[in-house]
Parts: structure tokens; sequence; C-alpha cells
């Protein structure tokens, strides 16, 4: 007996040097995991710098240090769809931030 | 159109689409792995024009590129109830 989940991996361009790469497994419509990423345009390299996952088994946020150190912190939703809306919504109020101090991280360490 | 504005709608129209592909399944089984997205809208040309701009911009080598095309998009939903009216009631 096969099971049915598929998965979505896209990417979109939010800037001329931001982007936001997307995926998403799901099973009969529900989501059952994804990966929601803001990467920026460093050097001629796409480098992460947020990002909301399930990965680990729970929800939760990773912010990416330049240094390549990782916060993580966790949200509790246990639905996936919440979880991804409010992953989403973070990424509107606070993409700028995240860009700022990865930036200010690089220039500290160059 | 400045790029804070591209920025908000591209945003927008991305989380919508994410959610249309897990309506849509089948949409989302068309998409290669890691393809860029090129959102193009009928009734804005100034965001069609900053999204093809950035697109052969940011285009990776051998990176598959799909175009959505949409109508426009909705405004955000404040309530699903209609026309809901209040009465006072003593009976109950």
């Amino acid at each position: 007996m096969s099971i049915d989940i598929k998965t979505t991996t896209f990417i979109t361009n939010l800037s001329h040097d931001c982007r936001y790469r997307h995926n998403h497994l799901s099973f009969k419509n529900h989501i059952i995991g994804f990966v929601a990423q803001i990467e920026i345009l460093f050097n001629d390299n796409w480098r992460p710098v947020v990002r909301y996952d399930t990965a680990h088994g729970f929800a939760h946020k990773d912010v990416i240090h330049y240094s390549g150190e990782i916060d993580k912190i966790p949200f509790i939703y246990t639905d996936y769809a919440d979880a991804l809306n409010f992953a989403q919504s973070d990424i509107r109020e606070n993409w700028q931030k995240y860009k700022t101090l990865f930036l200010k991280e690089a220039s500290n360490n160059e | 159109m400045n790029e804070k504005d591209f920025f908000e709608k591209s945003l927008t129209i991305s989380t919508e689409f994410s959610k249309y592909v897990l309506a849509h399944p089948e949409i989302g089984e068309e998409i290669p792995d890691n393809a860029m997205i090129v959102f193009l809208l009928e009734d804005d040309p100034e965001f069609n024009e900053f999204s093809i701009e950035i697109a052969r911009a940011s285009k990776g080598e051998n990176q598959p590129v799909i175009i959505v095309k949409a109508d426009g998009i909705a405004e955000p939903l404040e309530t699903r109830l209609i026309n809901p009216h209040l009465e006072f009631s003593a009976s109950l």
C-alpha cells in the first residue's frame, strides 16, 4: 500500500537580493511538514537568514547567523497549516531585521 | 512601484500561491524542484515589469522557470459572516 504524500518546492523573488524558498509536504490536502526560508544574496551566493520548518517533529524558527550558528526558537502550533501562516506572517513583519542582523555580522567579520 | 511595495506584494502572492498549491496538489506536481516561480498579474503591469526584471537578473544556470499568471489578488476576508445583524431578545 503506497502513501500518497506530495511534495512541492519553489523559489520566488522578493527583491533583487532577497528570495523566498518554500517547501511543503502534504497528505490529502493537509500539511504534514514545511520549510519557509528567506535567503539574501551576499557576495554572489544565496545565504539563508531565517528558516521556519518542522524538522525534528515540531514547528520552529531558525535564525541563521553569518557564522553558520543557528538560534532555534520553537513556536507552539500543533496544526502545521497554522504554523505556516504564522511563519509567513513573521517573515512579513521581521524580514528586514533578520537581513540587517546578518549583514551587520558579515561586516563585523570582514 | 518601489522595491518595498514589490517585496510586500511578492510575499503575499507567494504565500497565497502556497495555499493554492496545497488545495490543488496536482498543480504542485507540475513544478520542478527548486523552480523559480515568476508571478504575473493581469491587473498590475507595474508589478509585472519588476517581476520579470528581477527574474532575469536572479535566474540560476539551468534553473527551471515557471510563470504563474493570475487575474489579481482579492482583498483579505475580514469575516465569513454574510450580513449579520443584532436583535434584542426578551424571550430567551
